[in-house]
């Protein structure tokens, strides 16, 4: 190691491995910091998209709840009230002046409208939450819902399931909500002749599909629509998320639409019949 | 590079050790767990590197056998400070296993007057792996926000830049000796980034994560 040459050549190696090290090293450093900074900002972006799709949910259940009071207070202004006033004013009439068959007329016309305002008074809770649900579970509440479907529009309806299990009474709730939201808009928007739900049980979760022949729409379209934001659809994804399950929405326009949901079952068993918490 | 600017260095970096050391003894109370262990690893290097230098510029005797025992308490040290970004397994296995190594290696085989070549570039080898596995924790766990912030982060910086200049030296040191100007010249860079290294444990020092 004692001539020149050699020399050179440790010197040589040295420095070009020094260098080269000391420039990896600074390279893998410089790649660390780039690479950790995009990939924070990914993670923010991620994380507000998740914020303002929380939000979006929340105004979706604040509107549906305004929605549904609007509803309630229209129903009960224009029927329970009309009915409720005819009453009051044929019961107002009665009295012992009156001749028999005219006093037999307004009872019989109040008893009318009484009636009528109970038949109403039913017809709006059962809306609200049909007691099928509370007593005989989703499959039967659905039944019910598409025969309502089928006299109000003449739709061919077809439901089908392979079980008739309970779960929790809230979760059937939400899910009732959902196939209310995709039946009322097949009665309100789709212009649709057939309307099928079908329930598939398993031990661990519950599959359903929706199908109606509907005109359809363009998803994309509806969802950037100003004011009125795919209010429906948010509003079946806020149940769906509380549900803890998958929901597919596939359409397009003349094709009708196609709802998958998925939600897991822990608890499939018969269930007595509670309070509504949800 | 001249003999008088290798020994500026040299002494530079025997004496910046005194920066961080002294930072730590008003720093030490305000540590967190993670870095509770930086301003031993400091003092460590510190009283060493003053004590390598006293032996050989004031009793003129041969000082190369602290070198064996800072090579191995310095790796235990950094092993510990290292622990959480490694597995516990692989951990615990460095951590016995290389100071058992390097102390059988410098009994028996390099013997302690001489310069522990293998024993320090071993050692080199595996802190870039612990300032690596360092890296890619933190790119797969995404809980540091703030880099500049995190006191690991300079360590590992110091300890990759320290050890990458440092391995051709460590493994090339029995060549290098007998050349003077040679031997000169490497010792001036590897003072060079002795002092950048110290330069980033006195940075991990002066900085605190937020909690």
């Amino acid at each position: 190691m004692g001539s020149t040459e050699a020399i050179n050549n440790l010197s040589f190696q040295l420095t070009f491995g020094i260098t080269g090290m000391v420039l990896l090293v600074s390279f893998i450093i410089v790649f660390f910091i780039v690479y950790q900074r995009r990939l924070l900002q990914q993670q923010l972006s991620s994380q507000q998209m998740e914020v303002s799709y929380q939000k979006e949910l929340l105004t979706a259940g604040i509107l549906a709840q305004e929605a549904e009071r609007k509803r309630m207070a229209i129903e009960l202004h224009d029927s329970i009230g009309g009915l409720l006033s005819a009453a009051k004013i044929y019961v107002s009439n009665v009295s012992q002046e009156l001749a028999a068959p005219q006093f037999s007329l307004f009872k019989e016309k109040a008893l009318q409208a009484l009636n009528e305002n109970i038949q109403e008074v039913r017809t709006i809770t059962n809306d609200l939450l049909p007691q099928s649900l509370e007593r005989l579970g989703i499959v039967s509440a659905t039944r019910g819902l598409l025969e309502k479907l089928q006299e109000l529009k003449q739709i061919k309806v077809d439901l089908q399931a392979n079980a008739e299990e309970r779960f929790e009474g809230d979760r059937e709730k939400a899910l009732f909500r959902i196939l209310q939201e995709l039946v009322h808009n097949a009665l309100k928007y789709s212009e649709a002749k057939n309307v099928a739900i079908h329930f598939q049980f398993s031990d661990t979760q519950l599959m359903v599909q929706y199908q109606d022949d509907g005109k359809g729409f363009d998803r994309a379209a509806y969802e950037q629509r100003p004011g009125r934001k795919s209010f429906g659809l948010k509003n079946m994804e806020r149940h769906m998320a509380f549900l803890n399950g998958e929901l597919n929405y596939k359409t397009s326009p003349g094709n009708g639409v196609e709802v998958n949901l998925n939600l897991p079952l822990n608890t499939v068993k018969q269930i007595e019949p509670h309070g509504n918490t949800y | 590079m001249s003999e008088e600017l290798v020994r500026i260095l040299n002494s530079f970096a025997a004496y910046i050790g005194l920066i961080p050391s002294i930072l730590a003894f008003f720093k030490i109370k305000k540590i967190t767990d993670k870095s509770s262990l930086i301003p031993y690893l400091v003092w460590w290097g510190t009283l060493i590197g003053l004590f390598a230098m006293f032996i050989a510029t004031y009793l003129h005797q041969p000082n190369l056998f602290l070198l064996h025992i800072y090579t191995i308490v310095d790796f235990i040290l950094l092993s510990l400070i290292f622990k959480p970004v490694l597995p516990q397994l692989l951990s615990r296995l460095l951590l016995f296993g290389y100071p058992l190594f390097a102390t059988i290696n410098s009994v028996f085989f390099e013997q302690l007057k001489t310069e522990n070549v293998l024993n320090r570039t071993l050692s080199a080898l595996i802190l870039m792996f612990y300032a690596l596995s360092f890296f890619t924790k933190t790119l797969r766990e995404m809980k540091i926000l703030n880099l500049e912030k995190e006191p690991l982060f300079w360590i590992s910086i110091g300890v990759l830049f320290y050890n990458a200049a440092s391995f051709f030296i460590f493994l090339f040191s029995h060549y290098l000796t007998p050349i003077h100007n040679l031997w000169f010249t490497y010792f001036g860079i590897h003072a060079i980034f002795t002092i950048l290294l110290y330069i980033c444990y006195t940075i991990a020092l002066w900085v605190q994560p937020k909690q």
